[in-house]
């Protein structure tokens, strides 16, 4: 039944683990990293009486549900004029040449120019000369028998969305305010017809920067993990204090015949820091099991308490003594973020442990639980990536592990050569992204943006 | 059996975590279909654990009162709220449990006047925690925690409209300190991070990290 | 020794006397009343400016989704943000769509969407729509940002998003012309942020609680965030701003005083902590000679 759950999970929580944690925590950060240069500012657009050059595309990286109008600024236009929000677009579409048309909408001052989406165009300066809208659909008004419309009610209308591989037909209606009161236009419709077909892509190419250094990680990273194993001597990891008394509070629990408590933070199994908690109580569990302590871990997600009963159970395994694990002390205590606090701060208080491990990511409660911790007299070690707790474990911990030691600490506890060299690939990669920023500034600073570029979404 | 422990487990991380990683970058509508239908799966996965969260928080309170541990009657708490918000919640205000949770009757009041204060009160300890633990460790030991102590009182001031009153510059000399160097602080942190999760995730998506699986 | 004595004694004063001062500090300022000045910090402008913008671009057509991703705890904090922008959203005649990542917030959103809707005579469906809560988080995001029907195809009394004038033309979530977050934890800013905005592209913003506020800036230099409202100060400057005082405000006294006493707390640990080192180097000095 267990091995049947755990195939399950395995499944359906490894899935949006590998899913979600590595695309999204890489692609996001590669964002972060990458736009911390500044960006150069949009003109002040002057749109045009007649748009010229119009041109209607597929839009490129995307799922085939829109089109792009693109037109040319007008040359003859004053740059430094002022907005021109007296001039309007009407865009009517159809299916076929012949129509029937259905509005798409207004496209009003200030218009945007094909720089202000770098995500199809590119961030070329060219792209300033041409604006740019995004046609997502048209309104249809719905078919109505003769009589069920009455005089002076709107007719109803309904949205339609562009579909995949599909020709659709433009044209192009120019409005221009001649007076405000009463609201009058002068009108121009433009005889052209324009035409494209929508499809859908394969590629993103503006995530080819995001590719490249994932490949680049990825080799890196594998390299090392490869090198290590072949020369296990060869590695060096500094000391981290943290993990090197943890040792010292498993003892200090076993001498004074109180437990130890393991607190796992707010997020679930599909998050690296859980993860890496969860790596940490593995071998704090064997050392635990060894040293012949008690043990409780505390949940606020149940997938993760499932997952650490598994962990710890083999741990008592590996250390020869599955008689002294128990379930019930791998505990699910509540999963609102507060009542975890409160339900965990209950325990510190009734049983005082000896040593208590806050490990995983964490939020308010952070404070909550390791001053109540502080207060209970045990020595705390901590461990987290969120920033902004840092702090407070720092204040009220004996020992708090800051951002990456977290991820650190399995390689660290265990000595594992294979574990060691993904640490070392990891650091030439630090190298890599410091010296893409040293340059990045350098070259921003000197007027030349092309190579931020290169690392902008 | 370590075919289905071990193998079998590590395949299926290796496999979806490539298909997620392609799919990231397949903005296409048949890419598009399948990762909507994973994440559908998935969101039924995510309801189902409220079950084992009850079946998990029920086992450990009643294995509390069964041994009378000490402050089993806290247990026995929990078992009481549990079924009294239950059976309200079935209740309904009379509507019973096929129709959508009433605005109005017991569940609303359990939760406004007995959950609302309560959950308040946690927070709100965070104001005295702060003040005994700021007390007890900001300590200028050094010149460097002398600077951190005048940046912090600067941005504990700054953030306050009594900033204002003391000096018009003081809220933008805290808001200089958030976004320069504690930014500039925070981002290294952060790289670090990101690094070592894409470090981790590798790990996990070629096996070698296993201790999450419970072992070696 | 008497004199060092002493200074230890203040050194580690009880936690309850700090307490006592908080507690003091914080209850009073509500009793007295006085004026503060309030000026908008640029993030909290921002978000303003953009449903100025929103207004002023889309009409009646606009359409803002307010993630509710918060619980009682910190209402306090988030409650006053939440009633000022939406407060702005109505006077502008925007769309609003709600929904929350927490589940323990749906009653809140609840009573607040209710209060608000009365307050400025909303229709429920033409003006605003409660979408309710779903589970998955980062899994819903990204289910929303694909095809949002499919992820809420009813709001939250069963009812279909297409019946409502004010759901039934979003298909994505980049259909949205802006996007809010109130956050308290886990499951909102970071995760919309994300899974959410560096996905599918949409301009948003994130208000949270103040302890929170620092771990967002990354966001918004990077321009994947165009605007913040951190903790109760942020609340009370995005109230100046739409012109409605509201506990925000009202808050700002309170926690301006908690602030000075937490500062004369600092300061008074360091005074003793270097007399009390000054003290036992004179005395080693003295053992010396």
């Amino acid at each position: 039944m267990r091995n049947l759950f755990y195939l399950i999970f395995n499944f359906f929580l490894l899935t949006p683990c590998l899913l979600f944690v590595f695309t999204s925590v890489f692609t996001s950060v590669m964002t972060m990293t990458i736009t911390t240069t500044a960006r150069g500012e949009v003109d002040v657009l002057v749109p045009l009486t007649v748009p010229e050059g119009l041109q209607l595309i597929d839009k490129p990286n995307d799922n085939g549900q829109a089109l792009m109008l693109l037109w040319k600024k007008n040359s003859s236009a004053n740059s430094s004029a002022p907005e021109n929000d007296k001039i309007s677009y009407e865009i009517i579409i159809a299916e076929n040449q012949n129509g029937p048309f259905f509005p798409v909408g207004k496209i009003i001052a200030p218009f945007k120019t094909k720089y202000d989406f770098p995500q199809l165009f590119g961030y070329a300066k060219e792209n300033k000369e041409y604006y740019a809208f995004e046609i997502k659909g048209y309104t249809k008004p719905n078919e109505v028998k003769a009589g069920e419309v009455k005089e002076g009610e709107k007719p109803k209308t309904t949205d339609v969305l562009l579909s995949p591989n599909v020709t659709y037909y433009v044209k192009v209606k120019v409005l221009e305010e001649i007076s405000t009161t009463p609201l009058k236009f002068n009108e121009k419709e433009l005889n052209e017809v324009l035409s494209a077909t929508t499809k859908g892509n394969w590629f993103a190419t503006n995530k080819t920067n995001s590719v490249l250094i994932l490949i680049f990680l990825t080799v890196v990273i594998m390299l090392y993990i490869y090198w290590a194993q072949r020369n296990p001597h060869g590695l060096f990891i500094r000391k981290i204090a943290g993990l090197d008394a943890m040792d010292d509070a498993i003892g200090r629990a076993t001498e004074m015949g109180k437990m130890a408590l393991f607190v796992h933070g707010l997020r679930s199994v599909s998050d690296v820091p859980t993860i890496a908690a969860m790596n940490i109580l593995g071998r704090i569990a064997r050392k635990i099991a060894e040293f012949d302590a008690e043990l409780k871990v505390s949940h606020w997600d149940p997938i993760v308490q499932q997952v650490s009963q598994e962990t710890v159970k083999e741990a008592y395994i590996e250390a020869g003594r599955p008689d002294a694990y128990k379930e019930e002390n791998i505990f699910f205590a509540a999963g609102d973020q507060f009542s975890y606090a409160a339900a965990v701060e209950g325990v510190m208080v009734r049983e005082k442990p000896a040593a208590i491990f806050h490990f995983g990511y964490f939020y308010a409660e952070s404070l909550l639980l390791s001053e109540t911790g502080a207060q209970t007299g045990a020595i705390q070690i901590a461990g987290t990536d969120a920033f902004t707790q840092i702090p407070f474990f720092i204040t009220t911990c004996d020992y708090t592990l800051i951002g990456e030691e977290l991820y650190a600490a399995s390689a660290y506890l265990s000595r594992e050569p294979k574990l060691l060299g993904g640490i070392k690939g990891q650091d030439v990669g630090k190298v890599a992204i410091i010296a893409v920023l040293i340059l990045g500034t350098i070259f921003t600073t000197c007027g030349w943006e092309r190579f931020s570029q290169l690392f902008w979404p | 059996m370590n075919f289905f422990k071990k193998r079998l487990p590590l395949l299926l991380a290796f496999f979806t975590g490539w298909l997620a990683v392609i799919l990231d970058y397949i903005p296409h509508q048949n890419g598009e279909a399948l990762m909507t239908t994973i994440t559908k799966g998935l969101i039924i996965i995510g309801a189902v654990t409220a079950f084992m969260g009850i079946y998990g928080l029920l086992g450990h309170h009643y294995l509390k009162m069964k041994r009378k541990n000490e402050g089993w009657a806290y247990s026995l708490l929990v078992w009481a709220g549990f079924f009294i918000m239950m059976l309200f919640g079935i209740y309904n205000n009379g509507e019973w449990i096929l129709k959508p949770q009433a605005e109005v009757g017991g569940v609303s009041w359990i939760y406004e006047y007995i959950f609302n204060p309560c959950q308040a009160t946690m927070f709100s300890m965070l104001a005295f925690f702060i003040a005994s633990a700021a007390y007890r460790t900001f300590r200028a030991k050094s010149i460097e925690a002398g600077i951190l102590l005048v940046a912090a009182i600067i941005v504990m001031i700054g953030q306050v409209p009594v900033g204002i009153l003391i000096s018009e510059r003081l809220p933008d000399i805290s808001q200089w300190l958030l976004d320069y160097p504690n930014l500039a602080v925070k981002r290294a942190i952060f790289f670090g991070i990101a690094l070592g999760g894409v470090s981790t995730s590798l790990r996990i998506i070629f096996g070698i990290e296993r201790a999450y699986l419970g072992g070696e | 020794m008497k004199k060092i004595s002493i200074v230890r004694s203040l050194f580690n004063l009880d936690r309850r006397i700090i307490y006592l001062f908080i507690f003091l500090s914080i209850l009073l300022p509500f009793l007295v009343k006085f004026d503060l000045p309030i000026k908008a910090a640029k993030n909290v402008r921002n978000v303003y400016d953009k449903i100025e913008d929103v207004a002023k671009t889309k009409g009646e057509r606009g359409t803002i989704l307010l993630s509710f991703d918060f619980d009682n705890a910190s209402r306090a904090e988030l409650e006053p943000m939440a009633k000022a922008i939406i407060a702005h959203i109505f006077k502008k005649n925007i769309r609003l769509v709600v929904m929350g990542h927490w589940l323990n917030g749906v009653e809140l959103t609840k009573t607040l969407l209710n209060e608000m809707s009365a307050e400025f005579k909303k229709k429920y469906g033409d003006n605003y729509v409660y979408l309710g809560y779903r589970p998955g988080v980062q899994i819903l995001i990204v289910n929303m940002g694909k095809d949002f029907k499919s992820a809420f195809q009813t709001d939250s009394q069963g009812k279909s998003t297409n019946d409502f004038l004010v759901t039934k033309n979003i298909k994505t979530l980049s259909d949205f012309d802006y996007v809010i977050s109130f956050s308290a934890g886990s499951g909102g800013i970071e995760e919309w942020v994300v899974y959410g905005q560096s996905k599918f592209h949409f301009t948003m913003a994130g208000a949270c609680t103040a302890v929170m506020a620092a771990d967002y800036f990354p966001f918004l230099q990077s321009g994947q965030l165009n605007g913040l409202i951190g903790g109760l100060a942020g609340a009370a400057q995005y109230e100046a701003l739409v012109g409605r005082p509201g506990s925000g405000i009202d808050g700002m006294r309170p926690q301006s005083m908690a602030h000075i006493v937490l500062i004369i707390f600092i300061l008074l640990g360091n005074i003793y902590y270097l007399t009390d080192k000054y003290l036992k180097n004179k005395k080693q000095d003295g053992g010396v000679h």
